[in-house]
């Protein structure tokens, strides 16, 4: 009876494994990013792109959040010059960013966090 | 005719036939690794549970897998003779062993899934690097094992092998994330 307990678990499981490998490729994004450009400041876009590539695997594609804590808000939290700092350091598991990318594409993305998030 | 018939005859060992499993983990590691470099990583969130975030529930499955890797190692040992403890293996102990194997790699289905399509594979340092190869590695190994298992005439060190490398994987993507997350998260996010 355990034997057959068994085997019928591990064929849930690999069904499961079926439908996951599956959703890698059929399930698309809700919609992300799931934020309005057109209300942001005019290089909002490029910014947008910079978030995407660079900061949303992390903080998530409206910044709400994955691994890496949420930036809605963030001109709460902290300063302009504390952001910058931070994106250009690094802080705690978060890598450091300058050297990887501008001091102008810093700034965009402190502004876009701050104004379009 | 020698009356022993092919189904009674023991099979031998069939040296390269490892070639077979081996190729297709590692296939299948690769394939893993070309999809989380090329997928663009959605940044969503897939599951919560009843946990306060999804790292969280991350956190705890890869717990539990990791848990039921430690008890795939010692029955592994018991059933090969390498422990000696129990003393004699009751005969439902071999299943215990694929159970325990079977639920880690459902606990850590949605871990994956989560890192492969919503993260993606990432080298920002050392830590995130190690953990995204290794659990490219892990799956790999996984199918590798699987296929072992099932083949009767490979040579009999290639299954402690495979379970080696299966759980050394599971051990670095634990010590990676669960335990760096519940030792040193840097924003001190409830465990839970």
């Amino acid at each position: 009876v355990f034997k057959n307990i068994v085997n019928g678990v591990q064929f849930a499981v690999l069904l499961l494994v079926g439908f996951a490998v599956v959703e890698l490729f059929i399930n698309d994004a809700d919609g992300a990013p799931s934020v309005d450009y057109a209300t942001g400041f005019p290089e909002a876009q490029v910014a947008a792109e910079l978030f995407a590539d660079n900061c949303s695997g992390c903080h998530g594609a409206d910044g709400s959040g994955v691994s890496g804590p949420s930036l809605q808000g963030i001109e709460d939290r902290l300063s302009v010059e504390d952001e910058t700092a931070v994106i250009a350091n690094g802080r705690g598991g978060m890598p450091p960013w300058q050297g990887r990318l501008t001091d102008t594409q810093i700034q965009l993305l402190v502004r876009f966090t701050r104004e379009v998030l | 005719m020698t009356g022993i018939t092919g189904a009674e005859a023991p099979s031998r060992p069939t040296p390269w036939r490892v070639l077979v499993p081996f190729g297709i983990g590692a296939a299948v590691s690769v394939l893993l690794g070309i999809y989380s470099k090329q997928h663009d990583p959605t940044g969503e969130q897939v599951i919560e549970l009843f946990f306060t975030g999804q790292i969280q529930l991350k956190a705890w499955f890869a717990t539990v897998a990791f848990a039921l890797a430690m008890y795939q190692l010692f029955s592994g040992m018991r059933l090969y003779g390498t422990l000696k403890f129990p003393k004699t293996i009751p005969s439902w102990f071999g299943q215990t062993h694929r159970l325990s194997g079977t639920l880690a790699l459902a606990f850590t289905l949605p871990v994956g899934y989560h890192c492969l399509w919503s993260l993606g594979f990432q080298d920002a340092d050392g830590r995130v690097f190690l953990h995204s190869i290794f659990g490219c590695l892990f799956y790999g190994g996984f199918v590798a094992k699987v296929i072992i298992v099932r083949d009767h005439r490979l040579p009999g060190w290639t299954l402690p092998f495979v379970g080696s490398i299966v759980f050394t994987a599971l051990v670095v993507l634990f010590l990676t994330s669960s335990l760096w997350f519940f030792t040193n998260d840097p924003l001190n996010r409830s465990i839970f």
